[in-house]
């Protein structure tokens, strides 16, 4: 690490983008490159096929399965802010056996690396899902979601335990098969990301992936009350970047493992400024929204930037302590 | 139940080569696109202005397209809706389209069709209406409600019932008049508004545009109805619909983000209320017994 840090100052001469090398290894797993499409954000990522190919992006994390099919929150579910989205959409999928009959083999057919979110109701139940995956082809790893704050149950009570952070891992990672990879979804809300993120690695996690929504809130003036019926709701999109940066600089601090940065990502200067901030890896969410198409978009830009600044790895432009 | 048809999308960015204010802040835009897919009516575009826009793109439903030109009609409600209607001639805007599913306008063959449109829910009930009235079907009713007379988009209007929530000041048969004849003089908007007037040959009536509905559908046993408009109005006439046997279609609205069924901001309870759909995807065209909705 001192010594990827040291290099890539700002005078390095250019060079050509075929120099780049974008690929990113978490717990064994290589992959292309580094720009994956964060939960909830892009489906099962088999809902553009007419647009992209799937498999040209680093990993597709799912949205979030659930053992059985969940409904999700009443409306209303997303506000659009001035700098982001409040969100509130409770998890809705379609289960855990439909996501291994339905999705996985398409997935495997499109050779997707599929990172599969998951979330339990109970400590166990993560491992558990794990170990129904484990049977099936077309996935590369799963993602822990111990942050979500939009379910009553699980989520954010999971996620701001360290112990649970850490036993929930320990579970997880007992039951992976070899060659796949453990990545664990962090919140940035009610707990230092230092010790979460520290939780997570005691666990045994691949790679810290940071940050899940940031809790918010939209009040209805005239109503006198919150506009989302559990009042809180998920933050996400521009506004919430300087968070997702500062929070990937603790836990890469904190931790030996990657971290995936998320949060705010939308154009490839923030893609490296969270490589600056010490992320290995990013995940881009609600600016897909807007444009479905933005991973593939970055992963292009991405070569290109890095080889004008004559970086040859990401991990170069990590800033020093 | 008809099958979903996927249709191929286009996601790429457009120029505005025509804006025209047809009713009270409602612009009829035109942009130069070339999708890949026809768009069928009841489908929608995501469309995003790329300077000074919002954070994510608004929906707004195929009023027409045809030789790489695409017609919206847009009324101005926020950020958004405002950003589309004043994007300058030339500049461009993100559009993904065509989206949804559409009427199915084949089991409508044949049948008496009656259209039930409010506000800017005109829009895919006017593009269902020249598809039937192209293919040499038969649409015997369409009736538009708007609030008052500042609100009809004139030169969209030919064929259409009006009916008026709020008499129009000029009403030719006075204050307090409940009705007027499209022969005993068309009202018009206040002189020197610049805004349109009520199209030759329709016939415009003050009242709720569910007035006559009943009347209408005991005639037609066989009718389908298509809704498109605001809540309460869809709610009524769908209640009336149902109340006859009749069938009933409604194209409705919802909060989107993405316009492609993934990010789950737009749905709402299927019938039965144990699943959801996507108003987007599954919709915005829904069969009454497919959703819980009155
Ligand atoms: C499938 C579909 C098709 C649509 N087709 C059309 C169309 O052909 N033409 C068209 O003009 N609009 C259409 N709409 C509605 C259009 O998408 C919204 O008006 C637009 O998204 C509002 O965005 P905004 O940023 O302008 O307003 P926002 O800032 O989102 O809203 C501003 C205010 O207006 C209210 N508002 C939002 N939508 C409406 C509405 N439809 N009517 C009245 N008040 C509203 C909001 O509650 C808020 O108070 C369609 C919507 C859907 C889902
Ligand atoms: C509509 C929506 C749904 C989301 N669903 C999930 C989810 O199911 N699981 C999860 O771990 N994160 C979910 N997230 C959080 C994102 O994956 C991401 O962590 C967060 O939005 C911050 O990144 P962004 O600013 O790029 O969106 C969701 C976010 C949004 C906006
Ligand atoms: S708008 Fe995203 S699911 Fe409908």
């Amino acid at each position: 690490m001192s010594e990827a840090r040291s290099s890539g100052s700002a005078s390095n001469p250019p060079l050509d983008p075929s120099q780049v090398d974008l690929r990113v290894t978490i717990g064994g797993v290589e992959l292309p490159n580094p720009v994956f499409t964060a939960s909830g954000a892009w489906g099962y990522g088999l809902e553009y096929l007419d647009l992209v190919d799937p498999a040209r992006l680093g990993a597709v994390v799912t949205k979030t399965i659930t053992v059985l099919p969940r409904k999700g929150n009443p409306q209303p579910r997303l506000r659009e802010l001035p700098t982001g989205l409040l969100n509130s959409i409770g998890l809705e999928n379609v289960g855990l056996g439909a996501f291994v009959r339905d999705k996985l083999p398409r997935l495997a057919r499109h050779e997707v690396r599929t990172v599969v979110s998951l979330a339990g109701r109970r400590e166990e139940e993560f491992a558990e899902m794990i170990g129904e995956l484990s049977h099936h082809e077309g996935w590369v790893g799963v993602e822990l979601n111990l942050s979500c704050p939009n379910v009553a149950e699980g989520g954010l009570d999971f996620g701001t335990d360290p112990r649970l952070v850490e036993s929930i891992t320990r579970r997880a990672r007992a039951v992976l098969p070899d060659g796949k990879c453990l990545l664990v979804k962090l919140t940035p809300n009610n707990v230092p990301m230092a010790t979460l993120a520290r939780a997570a690695e005691a666990g045994g996690a691949h790679a810290i992936s940071c940050i899940n929504t940031v809790v918010g809130m939209e009040i209805d003036l005239d109503a006198r009350r919150p506009v989302f019926p559990r009042g809180i709701a998920g933050y996400s999109g521009v506004g919430i970047k300087p968070i997702a940066l500062a929070k990937v600089w603790e836990a890469s601090h904190a931790v030996d493992i990657p971290v995936v940065g998320i949060g705010g990502i939308a154009t490839v200067r923030d893609v490296l400024e969270f490589f600056v901030a010490g992320a290995s890896a990013v995940q881009v969410g609600t600016a897909l929204f807007a444009r479905p198409d933005r991973a593939h978009r970055l992963i292009e830009e991405l070569a290109a930037e890095l080889a004008a600044r004559g970086v040859r790895r990401p991990a170069e432009l990590r800033a020093g302590d | 139940m008809t099958a979903r048809i996927m249709t191929k999308r286009t996601l790429t960015d457009a120029t505005v080569t025509g804006r025209r204010e047809l009713a009270h802040h409602a612009w009829l835009i035109e942009l130069e696109v070339e999708l890949e897919a026809p768009v069928r009516a009841g489908q929608f575009a995501m469309v995003h202005p790329l300077e000074a826009g919002t954070l994510l793109p608004r929906p707004f439903s195929v009023l027409d397209h045809r030789d790489g030109r695409l017609k919206l009609y847009v009324k101005e409600v926020g950020a958004g809706s405002r950003a589309l209607a004043h994007t300058p001639l030339g500049e461009r805007v993100q559009v993904f389209a065509p989206l949804g599913r559409s009427f199915p306008i084949e089991e409508f063959r044949g049948r008496p069709v009656v259209l039930v449109a409010g506000g800017v829910g005109l829009v895919p009930l006017w593009k269902l209406r020249s598809e039937l009235l192209a293919s040499g079907e038969e649409v015997p009713h369409s009736l538009f409600g708007a609030r008052t007379i500042e609100e009809l988009p004139g030169e969209l209007l030919e064929g259409w019932r009006i009916h008026l929530e709020e008499a129009p000041p000029s009403a030719p048969s006075g204050e307090g008049s409940s009705t007027m004849s499209a022969g005993g003089g068309l009202p018009t908007a206040p002189t020197g508004s610049g805004l349109p007037t009520a199209p030759a040959g329709g016939e415009v009536e003050v009242g709720l545009v569910t007035l006559h509905l009943d009347e209408i559908l005991r005639e037609q046993p066989d009718a389908v109805l298509a809704l498109c408009g605001p809540d309460a109005m869809m709610k009524a006439a769908a209640r009336i619909g149902r109340q006859r046997g009749v069938q009933v279609w409604v194209c409705l609205e919802e909060q989107m983000a993405c316009g492609a069924g993934v990010c789950r901001s737009c749905t709402i309870p299927a019938a039965g209320g144990r699943t959801m759909k996507t108003v987007c995807q599954d919709g915005p065209v829904f069969s009454l017994d497919e959703i819980d909705y009155v």
